[in-house]
């Protein structure tokens, strides 16, 4: 390392005595001969500070010239470079457009200068109403144009009203206009964002799109803005095709969020029977520092660049296994002056689905014929009961709700509600319809000289739609980027961010667990503890992030093609946190109050902070020599990140009013953790093109971990992608409808060290014991960890084939890849060994999972002119992944075996249900494995796939499964997207569909489970929701669900019918109207009053529309249990611009 | 040359932003122990074993359920409804303990201090525990006395040991623990009096050796029993830990029965008990609210659970004759004398109307309100509610439903030393009437006891004794009732019909419960209890129409797990499975 950084700085000193500084001057000196264009415009615009627009293909294309040129001016100056050229040149302000010379005129005809006969005027604007600066208008066929100003306004003067007016303007397509159409001609033009020369940000720099020979997409901020959501997670999914977002339990929380991966690219961790298989997180940065999406305000970005191979990641390494995210905020380089914008957004959000429950009298009679089916003595609901229920459902306004039990101490009803007599529905109860939520957002942005600054300000407020936990969420994101250029060779930035949260978590609601027949409300006041509504209105649990990030960098470009640049990243992080357990209770008919009093109340807090810092050096070099290209980077990098945390815990409250620790008066309890992780690498890139047609780049990266032994600590990944653009080749046919056809191949190495931190250290924990020595539970030591040997770098090669193709002038633009990648010495779970081991097998480098994928991005753009233009992006992507060896020579069933599909789920099929007593004891097969008594009519006949008369699990071996097979996957497959939109004058419309073609889930057969209704148990478990009730009885013989039994979780029976079977395997596919938004932009002649040069109004929907076969509840979440639902969200906006 | 400034700028900030440090990579845990600086001192030793304490069992007394001595509001016992699936993983997690065990006893010899002789007599302590739990369950047992590092072969190559060979390990355990385990009047520090003590290992020798003893005499000849078993050995070694404990180490039964589970001194007191050998103590404060389950059950008390009449007609009369003999037996036909003129251990083991039932914190007092409603309504299964262990005066508040006192689990007292010694002289056919005298009849002239002694020679003879399928002799019969009566619900008796191979006890059984007479049925108004021809509460006559299901063929052990067969095919299986 040290011998690096010495000759790094023997070439900083070398780069620093070669440059020179200058000041802008009007005059220009350029000696030179045979140089390009391109380095003739730099030099031009760093001396006289003019800006060069123009087509790339047309100056690369253009003969070098020789200069001989003292204090000329900038006429002159381009006179002499455009003398022998086929191009010729406006001046507007400060910018110089480029254009095509026109023909000659065929010398047969005279020309006779004429003075002009008519003068034409106008204003050329984008889609959005801007003006545009240095749009080229010339008469079609003549050298006679001019450009608008910055204004957008032009005048050009004609010989007469013959002939048409082209406008060209890069980044957007052409327009001809008829002469004839008046004097006054305006114009909008409509962007073409897929032009040659569109930009991919890409590891530590940029690319031309053309350039890109990894598999790389990019979005424009625009996409995802002013959506009425709380993250970029929710904004961003469907929007890439192979990034991927699943829902959680709690992602339809206030600021809750999804996980996130890259391609599916996975690691085993912790457990299936001891092994899991889990999705690994992409290395997510923002303006270069690791953030987390959560952070990021969803209406601040520029762009977002997803970098899916390793190819295109190798260069971030050590972190940067499963993909990367780069995300470019919004900042004020490309803005002349002072641009300030606002947006505002109001929505107001409720459950995606209300989930339907049965009334209280077909709950009641399904739970009893349950109980009756289980043999029970007494039902669950007498008839007195039921006759209650139906007094209540007729006149709830006047029939009790509940009863005082016998002794008149408590109320009449057990733990879930049976025994009361209301018709309450829960969801309905529990969840609200109109959370608010608010969104502000300020940016201002702009360059003045050599200064360009961004600040941005923005705030996003969320209640839940919990009615009762009283939730919520914020964020403040605070971002400043300054950037100077005080001298030609040295540039400085400082970012700063701050990223503030809060939120208020919910209590878990027991949702949809409760029987109908508990009501709401008290009649003597408040709730019933069973709803655990008083528990939830007692509970408050804050968790407050604070996040400061500092980023200054300093880069020098002694020559034009060389720049060093030392970035330091200093993120500081702080969180904490709060549970506070109030007393809750519930008045008794007797007007006692049961509950927990002051002594169960507790108040716990705790604190973590985190500092992570990283420095890194780059220094890049590229030349253009010819046609070739050459560039080179090299870098180093550290991060050392450190956590220290701190919680306490103290119980009886003095007060619900003020709870804290200080406040409370029982036993209080402190710990501490600590941690830290540290990686060091070096890397380079080389990059080498041939006229943008043969494209090449290979990286490698050297990475050290601190969570490997000394040993096994470093690794070396090195890529290589070529790119091939056949639309450049003179043979190429199709030239005038297709402007690029790249071929990609890649391969790359990228290394994972994503493990806990010391795995090979045998370390032994310490903590308070259960158990009472003295007067005090007593301290402990716990044995040592298994200790992991020669664990190391496990590793992801992947191999990458796509295409790129610009068709139809660009309107059309399709990319499409192919892509195997190899998790090779996968950490995972080591292998399964004998129950006499004791511990838990130590993590090793175990085996191999390949995951093959593609992906499809096909996008349209076009303007038929008259104001109208309109797109349709659309993606689909698909993988799946399989374990190619892992060590499990017997290839059991309870971890990962070779040749095994990740996410299949293994089960039985089924024959139906039985139908009579005859069948049962006809059918002579023995499925004695799910219940050793008597089978009856209703229940589940388990298919005997292998015949023996007898349904084994054999000996749960891949290959001795006995009848149990593959039954579905759980891997959601197809993952589509479709981005549409339109715009007429100033109205606009877009939507965005997000769905997944293919996916199945188990509902698992636990008794909690809602999915089972009745037959779920007794307990929390029993619910019936609407369709729950078409259980098998002698009167419903076709029935869905099997004969319910109301049994307890032990019992022997509970599980009988709900052993894993194709029958109750549920389809979770789903398509979704994920977003719509209508906007109208107000005419300019109305924004100018206030002064604002663009104002717009729309209304922005979230999952408005769903189609699903899944059922009862959210595909996307997929919980059967305790979940908080994601929202349906209508929300109003206005975005202005001044 | 002024950029010369710009340059050393950047050279500085490059410095220090990497501060170039060889060491850089090296990241060891800042908040946990490394091994390796370990096993130094007799406090690294209690520290350790301090962590081994948590399995020792917990607050829940379930009161016999699963067995004929209790019944619970759902037919829970799968074994005894011979429906144990054949996937059942009857060694759980053992193995990690053991192997937590096994660890320090590899490394605690480093540890030369005689300070640590006392925690390494509870590693071995533990270690017989956990051996004891598999041997109770799947009988021959893979004995690892080492921790192993995953790819060893000893994981394949270790087989099952017979069952006599893992009880004597056990044993060689337990006696390594006797010499090294200082005396419970030795554990004189607050911090030490609820440590395992020398008492406690003698105690659990004798359980453990009694156990092995008389499962290999009933079982013996069938494929249970142990080759060429000498079950003479288990007893004689079962009788001398016994006899020790009677002979060397000051016990005394309290003169109160009921209250010797129902202390609940504050924690950093000792148990005020002449009979309590090792009992474990729970204390709400230091538990703070997570820990609170203990009040909790106590509050749902006896959680569904009721005492079968099998077991209440087990009792003797006060005039020392069962109840099949005895003249002044009153019938049970009802709650409210069914107590008169019998044993006193039964009044203090069930509730009868009109008994004290709850106090509040306020002072208010519940009596006892009915045989078949539970404190929270519920059905109470049997109609016999259980009594021992329940402390009714400890309600904080009235309408809590959060309990905070503290309380007890005991886990060896005095009485079954007693217990253990008489049976174990009696299988060996050595006990005479100064054996009765020192065990038998101190637990009946125990003062709130007061029964007539057991005289050997002239004992009545029963026409109730129980049909074990063999007839004990009628010394061995009285034996085992004092031993039913006097640790009722304490969790002896699923245990003590496996060893005595008392199958019959529960095959076709559907135990009943209290008389429900008319007189009853008007008070609740339920009529549709399930109940037998006699009246006579029997829960589950609808759901086992043909009694328990328990196959005297296999039921015995549970299966030996069969993933473990899968990965080592070597292994054998268990009768049956």
């Amino acid at each position: 390392m040290l011998l690096i950084m010495r000759l790094t700085a023997i070439f900083l000193l070398v780069g620093c005595m070669t440059a020179s500084a200058t000041a802008y001057s009007q005059k220009i000196t350029l000696k030179a001969r045979n140089i390009s264009l391109e380095r003739v415009f730099r030099e031009f615009k760093r001396q006289s500070g003019y800006s060069f627009v123009y087509r790339d293909n047309w100056i690369r294309e253009a003969a070098r010239v020789d200069l001989n040129l003292e204090n000329a001016s900038i006429t002159n100056a381009l006179d002499a470079c455009f003398r022998d050229q086929p191009l010729t040149y406006a001046i507007v302000d400060k910018t110089v457009v480029i254009t095509l010379k026109q023909p000659p005129v065929p010398s047969g005809k005279i020309d006779i200068p004429s003075l002009p006969q008519i003068v034409v005027r106008g204003t050329v604007k984008d889609q959005n109403g801007h003006p545009l600066a240095g749009v080229t208008i010339s008469l079609k066929g003549t050298q006679t144009a001019t450009a608008t100003d910055e204004k957008g306004n032009y005048t050009i003067s004609l010989p007469d009203n013959r002939g048409s007016l082209v406008y060209s303007y890069i980044g957007y397509d052409k327009m001809e206009k008829s002469v004839a159409a008046g004097s006054e001609i305006n114009v909008v033009l409509s962007s073409n964002i897929s032009t040659l020369n569109e930009l991919v940000t890409v590891g530590y720099g940029v690319q031309k799109k053309v350039d890109v020979t990894g598999a790389v997409s990019q979005i424009s901020g625009e996409e995802i803005a002013n959506r009425p959501v709380s993250n970029l997670e929710q904004a961003l999914q469907g929007a890439i095709p192979g990034l991927n977002f699943l829902a959680s339990n709690n992602t339809g929380e206030p600021g809750g969020s999804y996980s996130v991966n890259i391609r599916g690219l996975a690691s085993l961790s912790n457990s299936k029977g001891n092994a899991s298989y889990s999705t690994g997180q992409p290395y997510i940065l923002v303006d270069g520092v690791p953030m987390d999406l959560n952070d990021v305000d969803p209406n601040n970005i520029a762009s977002i660049s997803v970098l899916k191979d390793a190819a295109s990641s190798a260069i971030y390494g050590a972190r940067a296994a499963y993909g990367v995210i780069l995300i470019t905020t919004k900042n004020g380089k490309n803005t002349a002056g002072l641009k300030v914008s606002y947006s505002y957004n109001y929505a107001m959000a409720q459950p995606t689905k209300f989930i339907p429950s049965v009334d209280a009298l077909t709950y009641a009679l399904a739970i009893d014929s349950a109980a009756a089916n289980a043999g029970a003595s007494t039902m669950p609901y007498t008839s007195d009961v039921i006759e209650r229920i139906k007094q209540y459902m007729k006149d709830p306004e006047h029939a009790p709700s509940v009863y005082p039990n016998a002794s008149g101490t408590g109320w009449d009803f057990d733990a879930v509600g049976y025994g009361a007599n209301a018709n309450t529905d829960w969801y309905d109860a529990l969840f609200r319809k109109n959370a608010i939520r608010q969104t502000h957002n300020i940016n201002i942005s702009g360059s003045d000289g050599n200064t360009s600054y961004a600040l941005s300000a923005g705030l996003f407020h969320e209640d839940g739609v919990s009615r009762f936990s009283n939730d919520e969420y914020s964020r403040k994101t605070l971002n400043g980027q300054i950037n100077v250029h005080p001298l030609t060779w040295l540039k400085a930035a400082l970012i700063t961010k701050y990223v503030g949260t809060h939120s208020r978590n919910p209590n878990v609601l027991i949702v949809n667990r409760l029987a109908p027949t508990l009501p709401l409300h008290n009649p003597l006041g408040g709730y019933f503890l069973n709803s655990n509504i008083p528990q939830t209105m007692a509970q408050t649990a804050t968790s407050d992030a604070a996040k400061w990030i500092l980023s200054p960098s300093i880069s020098i470009k002694p020559t034009r093609n060389w720049v060093t640049t030392v970035q330091y990243n200093y993120t500081y992080t702080n969180s904490t946190g709060a549970i506070a357990n109030g007393t809750s209770y519930e008045i008794e008919p007797d007007s006692t109050r049961k509950g927990t009093n002051q002594n169960g109340t507790n108040y716990s807090s705790s604190m973590i902070r985190t500092i992570y810092q990283s420095p890194t050096l780059t220094s890049s070099y590229h030349r253009q020599v010819g046609s070739h290209y050459f560039g080179a980077l090299i870098g180093f990098q550290e991060e050392l990140e450190t956590v220290f945390g701190l919680n306490g815990k103290n119980t009886y409250l003095l007060t619900d009013n003020v709870p804290s620790i200080s406040t409370a008066v029982g036993v209080a309890s402190v710990d501490d953790s600590k941690s830290h992780w540290a990686t060091q690498s070096v890397f380079g890139r080389l990059n080498y093109n041939y006229k943008d047609k043969y494209l090449l780049e290979a990286n490698v990266r050297r990475d050290g971990s601190s969570r490997f032994a000394k040993g096994s600590r470093w690794g070396t990944f090195p890529s290589l992608s070529l790119g091939y653009n056949i639309a450049k080749e003179a043979f190429f046919p199709f030239k005038d409808k297709i402007s690029m056809m790249k071929f990609r191949f890649s391969w790359g190495s990228i290394g994972n060290q994503n493990v806990a931190n010391y795995l090979y250290a045998p370390v032994m924990s310490t903590g308070q014991t259960t158990y009472l020595l003295g007067s005090e539970r007593s301290y402990g030591v716990n044995a040592p960890s298994e200790t992991t040997i020669g664990l190391t770098w496990e590793k992801v090669n992947t191999k990458d084939l796509g295409l790129d193709m610009y068709v139809f002038n660009n309107k059309l633009s399709i990319t499409a890849d192919w892509y195997q990648s190899d998790n090779t010495a996968l950490i995972g779970p080591g292998v399964v060994v004998p129950e006499i081991y004791g511990g838990t097998v130590p993590k090793a480098n175990n085996g191999t999972l390949r995951t093959t994928g593609w992906e499809v991005q096909i996008n349209w753009r076009q303007s038929p002119g008259r104001g109208f233009s309109y797109f349709a992006n659309f993606n689909l992507s698909d993988y799946k992944s399989v374990v190619t060896s892992y060590n499990n020579p017997l290839k059991l069933l309870s971890t990962f075996y070779e040749g095994e599909t990740i996410g299949e789920i293994w089960g039985y099929k089924t024959d139906g249900l039985f139908q009579s007593v005859d069948e049962v004891d006809k059918r002579g097969i023995d499925q004695t494995l799910f219940y050793k008594g008597a089978w009856a009519p209703g229940d589940l006949k388990y298919r005997d796939l292998d015949g023996d008369g007898v349904i084994t699990q054999g000996q749960k071996k891949a290959d001795d499964h006995g009848d149990m097979t593959v039954i579905g996957n759980n891997t959601p497959r197809y993952h589509f997207g479709l981005y549409a939109g339109a715009s007429y004058k100033g109205f606009d419309l877009s939507f965005r569909i997000q769905g997944v073609a293919k996916w199945d889930q188990w509902p698992g057969a636990g008794g909690q489970s809602s999915f089972w209704g009745p037959t779920a148990g007794p307990g929390l478990g029993a619910v019936v929701l609407k369709g729950q009730q078409d259980f098998w009885r002698y009167d419903n013989k076709d029935a869905f669900w099997p004969r319910p039994y109301r049994v307890a979780n032990s019992n022997p029976r509970i599980n009988m019918n709900k052993g894993t079977s194709d029958r109750y395997l549920q389809n979770r596919a789903y398509m979704r109207l994920k977003a719509l938004q209508i906007g109208y932009s107000l005419p300019a002649s109305l924004t100018q009053k206030i002064q604002a040069s663009q104002l717009r109004l729309y209304f922005s929907g979230d999952n408005l529309i769903t189609r699903t076969k899944y059922m009862f509840f959210d595909p996307e979440v997929g919980g059967y249990d305790n979940h908080y639902p994601l929202q349906k969200v209508y929300s109003f906006g206005l975005n202005v611009t001044f | 040359m002024k950029n010369l400034r710009y340059l050393a700028l950047v050279l500085i900030m490059t410095g220090l932003a990497f501060g170039c440090n060889k060491n850089f990579l090296d990241r060891v845990p800042q908040d946990q122990i490394s091994e390796p600086a370990y096993w130094k001192t007799p406090n690294d030793l209690q520290l350790y074993v301090n962590n081994l304490y948590g399995r020792l069992g917990n607050y829940t007394y379930t009161m016999d359920e699963g067995s004929d001595n209790a019944l619970s509001s759902t037919y829970r016992s799968s074994r005894m409804l011979g429906q144990v699936l054949t996937t059942t993983d009857a060694i759980g997690d053992e193995y990690t303990y053991i192997r937590q065990v096994n660890i320090m006893i590899t490394n605690m010899d480093k540890v030369t201090d005689l300070d640590g002789n006392q925690y390494k007599g509870e590693a071995y302590y533990f270690r017989a525990f956990h051996y004891f739990n598999i041997l109770k369950d799947v009988g021959a047992a893979q004995i690892i006395t080492e921790p192993l590092n995953a790819d060893d072969k000893k994981l394949y190559s270790t087989l099952r040991s017979p069952r006599d060979s893992v009880a004597d390990f056990i044993l060689s355990d337990l006696d390594k623990a006797i010499s090294l385990l200082k005396t419970k009047s030795e554990l004189t520090k607050t911090s030490e009096y609820q440590r395992i003590s020398k008492d406690a290992a003698l105690a659990f020798k004798s359980r453990v050796a009694l156990y092995e003893g008389s499962w290999e005499k009933y079982h013996n000849g069938t494929p249970f029993g142990a080759a060429n078993a000498d079950y003479d050995k288990f007893f004689t070694s079962a009788a001398d830990a016994a006899k020790n404990l009677i002979d060397n180490f000051g016990y005394r039964l309290d003169d109160d029965y009921g209250s010797v589970f129902t202390h609940h001194e504050l924690s950093g007191t000792p148990i005020v008990s002449k009979e309590i050998i090792f009992a474990r103590q729970f204390d709400h404060v230091k538990y703070n609210a997570t820990w609170a389950t203990s009040g909790e059950q106590m509050n749902t008390w006896p959680n569904g659970i009721g005492l079968t009449r099998s077991a209440i007609r087990s009792y003797l009369c006060t005039d020392g004759l069962p109840i099949s003999l005895s003249p002044s037996y009153v019938s049970d036909t009802s709650l409210n004398t069914i107590t008169q003129n019998r044993d006193p251990r039964l009044a203090m083991t069930i509730f009868t109307p009109g008994e004290l039932w709850r106090v509040s914190g306020t002072g208010d007092s519940t009596m006892f309100p009915d045989a078949f409603i539970g404190p929270n309504g519920g059905p109470l299964t049997t109609g016999y509610v259980a009594r021992k262990f329940f402390i009714n005066d400890a309600f904080e508040t009235a309408g809590q439903n959060r309990l905070t006192w503290d309380h007890i689990t005991v886990y060896f007292r005095y009485a079954e030393v007693l217990l253990n010694y008489a049976e174990a002289k009696a299988e060996l056919g050595q006990f005479n009437q100064s054996d009765a005298d020192i065990s038998i009849n101190q637990l009946r002239s125990r003062a709130s006891v007061h029964m007539p002694p057991l005289t050997v020679g002239s004992i009545a003879l029963d026409p109730d004794w129980p049909d074990w399928g063999y007839s004990p002799e009628p010394l061995l019969q009285e034996i085992r009732r004092e031993r039913r009566i006097e640790l009722i619900g304490e969790e002896f008796r699923f245990d003590d019909l496996m060893r005595w191979a008392a199958a019959r006890l529960i095959t076709g059984q559907n135990y009943r419960g209290a008389y429900y007479g008319s007189v009853m049925q008007q008070i609740h108004g339920q009529a549709d209890k399930p109940r037998d021809e006699d009246n006579y509460l029997q829960p589950f006559k609808d759901f086992l129409s043909d009694g328990y299901q328990f196959d005297s063929t296999r039921d015995y052990l549970l299966p030996f797990p069969i993933d473990e067969i899968t990965i080592n095919p070597n292994l054998t299986q268990n009768p049956g499975w």
